[in-house]
């Protein structure tokens, strides 16, 4: 049987080296890669030295040093998918804006007329979007 | 204060003046009825019609600048409140001072729209909710009552979508929280009464939809995700400071 040591070190490596790469090949965003940078240094460090989280937990009061582990990463995940849903919200109202302002600079608008056909090419010059930024 | 928003003049931040009131319409898949509507609505001197198309698949597009109106086309299905608030970008831009919703399935009557206008003047308001009472079934009893107390919203018709904004409200349901509102009754209400802004009712006759089902509500899943969405508007956003009049 292998020392744990190689399993959790082996996993760690595989999972920060997974992180790196696509942090080199530009996947991540930059404002992104600060946190999975983070995440990767982190999981090598506790793959290397799974034993101190032992010295943490006792220093902590815990007696069970591995539900510190798995208590530290549910909050790291629930931290990160908050933010995830508040760029998602922060994404919706960009894209919903774009789709409204879009919407306003449609031939139909810019011709202001009472008709208007598909088929005839569009003549009108489009009018200053004056309140975009309102 | 007096004011006079029906048929006034204003000018907007463009410098565009714009006179009479605009009716916005947002409509998604309404060809059978949107032709009727536009032109019942442009049958008064002193009115545009504005059909902000949620991306249909039928030809209600069409149907609308046939029948008259300016057309904005939503470039994907983005909800009925996104469609109104591209109404009022475009209300605000050409000077209107007011607006009026109106739904695209011809439930609402286009003859009430001054009326709706002229509570709004008399009420000083910046809000004017077009109610029918008569409509209320059951569910819409139970919904009404349950929103009702939680949103802290003395109004008899808490759904009805046929509406009249003054510019100040229109540029307020225009701010950055107000983007991610996915329907037009309550958040809208509730926001207005947040600002501190009146609102007022006044007594239309609605009929009943005649053509398909109701857009907004297509499924029982439909339902659910409304009622959830709403509960959790009133209880974030419970309006409380308002003023109401009676229109």
């Amino acid at each position: 049987m292998i020392s744990y040591r190689i399993t959790t070190a082996t996993l760690a490596l595989a999972i920060a080296g997974t992180i790196l790469w696509l942090l080199k090949r530009s996947k991540l965003h930059t404002l992104h890669s600060v946190w999975w940078f983070g995440t990767a240094a982190f999981i090598v460090f506790l793959g290397l030295f799974p034993k101190a989280f032992d010295v943490l937990g006792a220093t902590l009061g815990i007696r069970y040093p591995p539900s510190l582990a798995l208590t530290i990463a549910i909050c790291l995940i629930l931290v990160k998918v908050l933010t995830m849903d508040l760029e998602r919200a922060s994404q919706e109202k960009r894209i919903r804006l774009l789709a409204q302002r879009l919407a306003l600079l449609e031939p139909d608008r810019r011709a202001d007329a009472p008709f208007h056909d598909d088929s005839a090419p569009e003549t009108n010059a489009a009018q200053p979007e004056s309140d975009l930024n309102r | 204060m007096t004011k006079q928003l029906l048929f006034s003049t204003s000018r907007s931040d463009s410098g565009l003046v714009s006179q009479g009131l605009v009716v916005l319409i947002p409509a998604r898949d309404e060809e059978a009825t949107i032709g009727e509507v536009v032109r019942a609505v442009l049958a008064a001197p002193g009115r545009k019609a504005v059909v902000i198309d949620d991306h249909s698949s039928d030809a209600t597009r069409r149907c609308a600048r046939a029948a008259g109106a300016i057309v904005l086309a939503l470039p994907f299905h983005a909800g009925a409140w996104c469609a109104i608030q591209t109404g009022f970008r475009y209300a605000l831009e050409r000077g209107y001072r007011v607006s009026v919703t109106m739904d695209a399935d011809g439930q609402h009557p286009a003859a009430a729209i001054e009326r709706l206008v002229a509570s709004l003047n008399a009420g000083n308001a910046d809000l004017a909710v077009g109610r029918d009472a008569g409509r209320a079934n059951l569910s819409r009893l139970l919904a009404w009552s349950l929103f009702r107390r939680l949103g802290g919203l003395d109004l008899v018709d808490l759904t009805s979508g046929m509406k009249a904004y003054s510019q100040r409200a229109m540029q307020l349901l225009l701010a950055d929280d107000a983007l991610l509102l996915d329907y037009q009754d309550l958040g809208s209400l509730l926001f207005v009464r947040q600002a501190g802004m009146r609102i007022c009712e006044c007594d239309v006759t609605m009929s009943p939809r005649r053509v398909g089902n109701s857009r907004l509500f297509p499924t029982w899943r439909a339902v659910a995700s409304y009622v959830v969405q709403t509960l959790l508007l009133t209880l974030t956003r419970p309006a409380v400071a308002g003023k109401r009049t009676r229109g």
